[in-house]
């Protein structure tokens, strides 16, 4: 059957809105602990703080995967590529790169590099670096996926998921990482799961999947997160290292590990079903996610921000640690939001201003 | 009653999954050498394959084997290994411990206060053996021939519970034999003066005419063999009861899956769990009640069935031994008989009342408990570790066996790993059967954190899990992964 989209997608669903907000405090939450909590410090946190350390290493990824899921869904639809969004993120990156290098300086622990000048290009923001490539040369892919029929849709995200989850998953068991092999990439991941997304949007009509109950959904990811729980115990005690194995309680936490991606697309479809009534508060939220990710996520202000501003040294041997960990992620969410909109109509309307000049003199 | 019946099956399972998940764990976690670890990784990966590919290899080829023939063929293999084994370990080492008491006591029959008192089981089974070897004579080879035969018998009756029970087609059935008949330590166990694979072969035969109960229980056409199956699956545990004390569990086990298995329909099957419940109590009351009449006239020594309880709690749980009978207890026991002469009831009062005391005072009671699961489940070489310490040439230092010890380690913690994923599929698929085998151990893991606390208790048990992984295999290999990923793609 040939690509045909026979109505028209709605530009938000307030259940996706959800989940993009459950897939940034993933991501914040996993930075927060993963940045926050020295690796040295790990073994001596008590088995309640580990368990918690776990997982949230472990499922930060679920986000980006879930993030790229969302884009695929609405943007395979697409056919052109609006100018205006590529140099507005653009923009947001230096925005939020420039609010990270001053906070960087008050804290003095800013050293400079020639980088600095060019975050998207040396990936400061790895994942705003693939959505824009991805979000560049999606007319061009969505153009070959509509020359695909579902059968040549699924046997190329087939042979995409034994080659890029699969395999490394499996392969990955020897080295202590998914993503190790020399062929995969977070990129090339990116596009995979972009695909994937696509996939879901196109033939969600037919798919057992996007049909299938709730019930159903809950019991797939119940099985999926009871075989991680129990994975995560047997390597925690059984300390695999040696010479063929290594393998890390947290083993499947790269996005790219079918345990991940399995997670991600039921999630995925269990949003989809939930039917919740347009909320304003929650289409807030989900608009400044990008922010959100930016505010927190540049290297030279990722450490200051998890072990000077928001520090959990003092909790390390708490039984609130992992309260604290929740509660500073929620902060820093909370301070993406109002950065957001202060940003919106500020700094987005200024440069909103000098675009609609530009276009105006070019007419 | 439907959700609680799936309710249960979850608790069960679950219960199982955490602590034998646990177990293995840690277990793999103690090995000392990278290259154990790596055998059993590799092992674990490469079974479900290798059984994939077999069957598809017999599938392919439509090859079909003489199940007939080839039963005779393997059973005889294994009573041949099995007797190679137990003969040859006869002859290096000589009788030890309870089981030097035991062989003694069957030459030469002398009665042991603490030990008919508080073991009787102990007693009957040299009893037994005087019997034999009146008619074989009292060499260490009649035991280890008797124990060869036993445990052939149970593999057989493993495999027919395999094929009729669990509905293990062709050469599937096999698989829970093959495990069970190279099990390391059962080989190793072979030669011992012990009641091990008496009670091992009384448990797989009341669980085989139990599942045929089962079989009869919701049928109306063959409601008049309940009766039968009832009273014969009585008298057995009776009688195996005597080697070793397993009526209270099965009691406990029989009752919590027959309630499950009337609970979608308990109305109907009610008068049918009281039937049995009626039947199983009168048969094992009358059994002890003779019995002991027949205790006392042998060794004149009036057993007290409260006394032998307290004696194992008291064992199992008080803070100052290690959840086995050693010295402390012994010292106590014989401080309590100075005290109170033959008046068990005082003894038996006395001992809860210490018992309950040191409880109550043991700040580490919990740490205790858990412990006694690792001595018991952590670890599966107690057939080496025996023989060890029997050897007529004296004992080796363990270190130098750690090959064998690893050996025998790495089978367990096979089994014990397609065991954990053999249960994933019971709370799916709702099989009473299967269930009955994570009951039964959980069962055992109760008496164990409650009384007393050996590695080698677990030979009786193993059949349950060697069931338990097979269905594992099988379930992985069966698995339907073409469909499952065209469902979930299109």
């Amino acid at each position: 059957m040939l690509y045909n989209i026979k109505y028209k997608m709605k530009n938000r669903l307030p259940s996706l809105d959800l989940l993009k907000i459950l897939a940034i405090f993933l991501i914040v939450v996993f930075h927060a602990s993963y940045k926050g909590i020295p690796t040295f410090v790990v073994d001596s946190l008590g088995w309640v703080n580990q368990a918690f350390y776990y997982i949230f290493y472990h499922f930060g990824e679920l986000g980006v995967n879930l993030f790229m899921l969302i884009t695929g869904f609405f943007l395979v639809s697409s056919t052109s590529v609006k100018k205006n969004k590529i140099i507005k993120i653009i923009l947001d990156v230096y925005f939020f790169a420039i609010f990270s290098v001053v906070l960087s300086l008050v804290f003095k622990k800013y050293v400079f590099h020639i980088q600095d000048l060019f975050p998207i290009t040396f990936t400061y923001y790895w994942y705003v670096t693939g959505y824009l490539i991805i979000y560049i040369l999606s007319p061009f892919i969505n153009k070959f996926v509509r020359g695909l029929s579902q059968k040549q849709f699924q046997k190329l995200l087939f042979i995409l998921f034994i080659l890029f989850s699969f395999i490394p998953t499996v392969a990955g068991l020897t080295t202590g990482s998914t993503e190790d092999l020399g062929f995969y990439n977070r990129f090339v991941w990116l596009l995979f799961v972009y695909l994937a997304g696509g996939y879901l949007s196109v033939y969600r009509g037919q798919l057992s999947l996007m049909n299938s109950s709730v019930k159903k959904l809950l019991i797939a990811l119940y099985k999926l997160l009871l075989f991680v729980g129990a994975f995560a115990i047997f390597s925690y005690f059984a300390q695999i290292n040696t010479r063929f194995f290594n393998i890390p309680p947290n083993y499947f936490w790269g996005p790219n590990s079918v345990v991940i991606f399995l997670i991600s697309i039921l999630l995925f479809a269990l949003f989809y079903h939930f039917k919740i009534p347009e909320n304003k508060f929650t289409a807030l939220i989900a608009q400044s996610t990008l922010s959100i990710y930016l505010l927190h996520e540049h290297p030279k202000f990722l450490f200051i921000l998890w072990l000077d501003i928001f520090s959990f040294a003092p909790f390390y041997y708490s039984k609130k640690l992992f309260l604290m960990v929740i509660i500073y992620s929620l902060v820093v969410m909370l301070t993406g939001v109002l950065i957001h909109y202060f940003k919106k109509y500020t700094f987005d309307r200024l440069t909103g201003y000098f675009l609609f000049k530009c276009n105006e003199a070019k007419k | 009653m439907k959700k609680i019946s799936n309710f249960l099956f979850i608790v069960f399972s679950g219960i199982f999954f955490i602590i034998f998940l646990l177990m293995l764990a840690k277990g793999v976690g103690f090995f000392d050498r990278a290259i154990a670890k790596d055998i059993f990784i590799f092992s674990i990966i490469l079974t479900p394959l290798l059984f994939f590919l077999l069957r598809w290899f017999l599938n392919r080829y439509s090859i079909s084997i003489n199940i007939k023939f080839f039963s005779i063929f393997f059973f005889i293999t294994v009573f041949t290994i099995n007797l190679i084994c137990a003969l040859r370990l006869s002859n290096a080492i000589q009788p030890v411990s309870d089981f030097e008491l035991a062989y003694n006591k069957a030459i030469n029959f002398t009665t042991n206060t603490q030990y008919d008192l508080y073991y009787p089981w102990w007693t009957n089974f040299s009893i037994l053996l005087n019997f034999i070897f009146k008619i074989f004579g009292s060499n260490l080879v009649v035991v280890a021939v008797m124990n060869s035969i036993l445990s052939t018998l149970s593999c057989v009756f493993v495999f027919a519970l395999a094929k009729k029970h669990l509905k293990f087609k062709d050469f599937w059935a096999f698989l829970p034999a093959l495990f069970f008949a190279l099990y390391p330590s059962r080989l190793f166990f072979l030669p011992f003066v012990a009641p091990d694979f008496i009670a091992e072969f009384g448990f797989i035969l009341v669980t085989y005419l139990f599942f045929n109960y089962l079989d009869s229980f919701t049928r109306h056409s063959s409601s008049k063999k309940l009766p039968f199956y009832s009273l014969s699956i009585a008298l057995l545990v009776a009688f195996f009861s005597l080697f070793k004390p397993m009526q209270e569990i099965f009691f406990v086990l029989f009752l919590i899956i027959l309630v499950i298995k009337s609970l979608p329909n308990f109305r109907e099957y009610f008068k049918k769990v009281v039937y049995f419940v009626v039947i199983f109590l009168c048969v094992i009351l009358s059994a002890n009640f003779i019995h002991a009449k027949f205790f006392e006239a042998y060794t004149h020594i009036k057993l007290d069935k409260s006394l032998i309880l307290t004696n194992k709690l008291y064992v199992g749980l008080n803070s100052q031994g290690k959840g086995y009978w050693n010295p402390v207890n012994e010292q106590y026991i014989d401080y309590l008989e100075k005290k109170y002469g033959s008046d068990t009831h005082k003894i038996a009062h006395a001992m809860q009342g210490r018992l309950i005391q040191d409880i109550k005072q043991n700040s580490h009671f919990w740490e205790m408990l858990i412990k006694k699961l690792d001595t018991a489940f952590i670890s599966d070489f107690y057939g080496i570790e025996w023989i060890n310490i029997s050897l007529k040439s004296g004992r080796i230092d363990l270190s130098d066996l750690e090959r064998p010890v690893y050996m025998s380690n790495l089978y367990y913690y096979f089994i014990l790993c397609f065991a954990l994923i053999g249960v994933f599929g019971i709370t799916k698929y709702k099989d009473l059967k299967k269930l009955y085998f994570v009951v039964f151990i959980l069962g055992f893991v109760a008496i164990v954190v409650i009384g007393e606390s050996q590695t080698r208790y677990k030979l009786a048990f193993l059949f349950n899990l060697i069931f338990l992984a097979s269905i594992g295999i099988k379930n992985l290999a069966d698995y339907p992964i073409r469909q499952k990923i065209k469902k979930f793609i299109e």
